[in-house]
Parts: C-alpha cells; sequence; structure tokens
C-alpha cells in the first residue's frame, strides 16, 4: 500500500484552492485528522489482492506473448512475396527506369521542348523550324505576348539545352517566340 | 538487482529478471486498477494487457527512469480503455455528479457496532458512486501521489478539473462515510 498521505498543508491548500465550497471546509484539525483517516480506511477497503494462481497465469501469458515472432523458415516463393522484397523491387524498377531515360536522352529522343506541351505540327519548310508549340512556359517568359505561335529553333546535334529565347512577328501579323536549341 | 538491471536483463528475454519486476510491482499494479475499475472481472483483464504492454515496451524503456512511474502510467491509461470499452458495451453505468447528489446516503446499519465487512461494503457503495474520472482522480492523487498535471493529461482535461475531481471525491466520502466511520472506530 502506497504511505502518500495529504499532509495538513496539502488538504488546506487542496481546500482554499476551491473557493465557493462555504462549510465543506474542516472545521479544525482534529476534523481534517479524522477525515484523514477515513480515507485511510478508503484506501485499506480496496486493498485486494490477486491469487497466486491468477498472478502466475497472468505473468506467463504476458511474458509468452510479448516475446518477438520467431523468424520462420520460409520458402522460396513466401522469399518472392512482393512484400517482403518491396524494397528490392523498388531498387530494381529504379535502375530499369533509370537505364531507360539515360538511353532516350543520348538518343535524342527527349525533347525538352516537349514541357512546353508541343503540337506536333510542322508549319515551316525549314529544316532549323521543325515544330510549333504554345505553352504556358513561354507564355510565362513573355506574358505580354498573347497567343503566340512558338517555334523551336533546333539544331543539327539535336542538343537540349534552351540558350535563347527571341520573339518577332512574321509577315502575316502571327507573333511568334523562337527558341533556340543549342 | 535494481530495477534498472531487471529491465536490462528482460531485455535480453531474461524471465527471471522479468519475474523479479512483476513479483516487484504487481501488487501495486493491481491495486491501481481495482481502485479504479471496482470490479475484478475488468482488473484480470487489465493487469494481462498491462503487463503485455510493459514486457513489450521494455525495449523503448528509459533505463533511468522509474519502472513504478512507467508502469503506473499503462496502468491508469489501460484502466481507462478497459472501462471505456466495457461502458461502451453496456456494461458500466457512470454516474454524473448531479445524480450522485440524489443518491441517498446509504442507511446506518440496524446493528450498533459497524463489522469489518459491512464497513468496506459501504465503502465500496460510496466509491462506486463517484463518477469513473472523479475516482481516477482521487485514487492517483491520494494513494499513488501523482501531481495533478499528470492526472490531467492522463484524463485530457485541466489540471483545476483534476483538483474539482478531487474535492468532490473527497466531498461525497465525508458526507457518506463520516458517520460510519465514528460508528466503525468506536466499535
Amino acid at each position: 500500500m502506497n504511505k502518500k498521505r495529504f499532509t495538513q498543508t496539502e488538504w488546506h491548500e487542496l481546500w482554499r484552492n476551491e473557493s465557493g465550497l462555504d462549510g465543506t471546509m474542516p472545521d479544525s484539525p482534529e476534523e481534517t485528522d479524522q477525515i484523514m483517516r477515513m480515507l485511510e480506511q478508503v484506501e485499506l477497503a480496496t486493498d485486494e489482492t490477486l491469487s497466486q494462481q491468477d498472478k502466475d497465469m497472468i505473468f506467463q501469458r504476458a511474458w509468452k506473448w510479448s516475446a518477438p515472432q520467431e523468424r520462420e523458415d520460409v520458402s522460396w516463393f513466401a522469399w518472392m512475396m512482393p512484400v517482403k522484397l518491396k524494397p528490392v523491387y523498388m531498387f530494381v524498377i529504379g535502375v530499369c527506369v533509370g537505364v531507360w531515360l539515360t538511353v532516350q536522352v543520348q538518343e535524342g529522343n527527349l525533347d525538352i521542348a516537349q514541357d512546353v506541351q508541343a503540337e506536333d505540327q510542322v508549319i515551316i519548310e525549314n529544316s532549323l523550324y521543325q515544330k510549333i508549340f504554345k505553352g504556358n512556359a513561354v507564355k510565362q517568359e513573355f506574358p505580354t505576348i498573347e497567343n503566340p505561335v512558338i517555334v523551336v529553333n533546333k539544331s543539327q546535334d539535336r542538343q537540349q539545352t534552351i540558350s535563347r529565347a527571341v520573339y518577332g512577328t512574321w509577315d502575316n501579323g502571327e507573333t511568334v517566340v523562337v527558341l533556340n536549341l543549342d | 538487482m535494481n530495477d534498472q538491471e531487471l529491465v536490462i536483463a528482460a531485455r535480453k528475454r531474461d524471465e527471471h529478471a522479468a519475474q523479479q519486476l512483476y513479483e516487484r510491482y504487481s501488487d501495486s499494479v493491481h491495486a491501481i486498477c481495482y481502485r479504479i475499475l471496482l470490479d475484478r472481472a475488468m482488473v484480470l483483464d487489465c493487469m494481462q494487457e498491462i503487463w503485455l504492454k510493459f514486457f513489450r515496451s521494455l525495449e523503448t524503456l528509459e533505463v533511468k527512469g522509474s519502472v513504478k512511474g512507467w508502469l503506473t502510467r499503462i496502468a491508469v491509461n489501460t484502466a481507462i480503455d478497459v472501462y471505456r470499452k466495457r461502458r461502451n458495451h453496456g456494461v458500466v453505468v457512470d454516474l454524473e455528479d448531479g445524480v450522485i447528489d440524489s443518491i441517498q446516503p446509504v442507511e446506518p446499519l440496524g446493528t450498533s457496532q459497524l463489522e469489518e465487512t459491512e464497513w468496506k461494503d459501504k465503502i465500496l457503495a460510496v466509491l462506486h458512486q463517484l463518477s469513473f474520472a472523479q475516482r481516477t482522480a482521487f485514487v492517483l492523487r491520494y494513494m499513488e501521489d501523482v501531481p495533478n498535471s499528470e492526472i490531467a493529461e492522463i484524463l485530457g482535461c485541466a489540471e483545476g478539473t483534476v483538483r474539482s475531481h478531487i474535492r468532490r471525491s473527497i466531498l461525497t466520502l465525508r458526507k457518506r462515510l463520516a458517520n460510519d466511520y465514528l460508528e466503525y472506530i468506536s466499535s
């Protein structure tokens, strides 16, 4: 049983903290002492103990159930289950995607200008001007131009960096943005 | 071996060390649960759950910390969970403060002298009349010496509310038991 008891000071502190309880505070140290003894009786009355059999049973179960799960001798099939191999799968997939992207970039199949939403229309019979783009990225660069026709000036060696962007007007009045890809 | 050494050994699945910890604290943990729940069946479930949680938490337990404090916290939280679970299944009835006030005090016994078992039953009857929060706050503060701030955290209420719970508990106990206590001690 715990031996902590309210001291007289704590007891009065408890009462003092609760204003508006006129008449409930013990009138005298004797009365306080009497109440404290009564509360000790409450503690004694609730001082139940478990039978030794119950105690043993609770310990044995709790100890057994708290043991970490033993690693099972899993079959090859179980080892291949996706959940267990998730990190491996993720790594292999990552490597494959990386290799594919590298090959595509080296072969020039990935055109950075597609980021500005390419419309694959060839409108100018000039080997240097191959595609027209209408895209948000360029609109951000030239916010004052409404609905520009965007021409990508693509060099022969198919490098993908935008080095320069200029704009002007065609003879027919269309505003044109020319992106030079080095 | 002290608590810290036992915890370190129990982490390595030393059953003897775990059993020593269990023997050292199972009675006090049981007392907390019983005083809060006042139901033997619920207490058994609760004890099982508490010790399972404790053994599973050994890895994360701060060795320098107080094992008793850690166990008390697990015990109270588990008792609250068990109580709420049972209440949701309609087994436990929690009395509101107003209802408590309307309950008539237990009638004094006809005999001139109050027997010990009758006195104990009377105390338990009054404890049942307290709300769960009142009883928990009272038990933790008065019998387990848990600070009000921690009780507030456990019960999820303000410290002022905890003080109010304790005060109302003591008032109820005093109101219902004072006369019988005088009779009991005179017997």
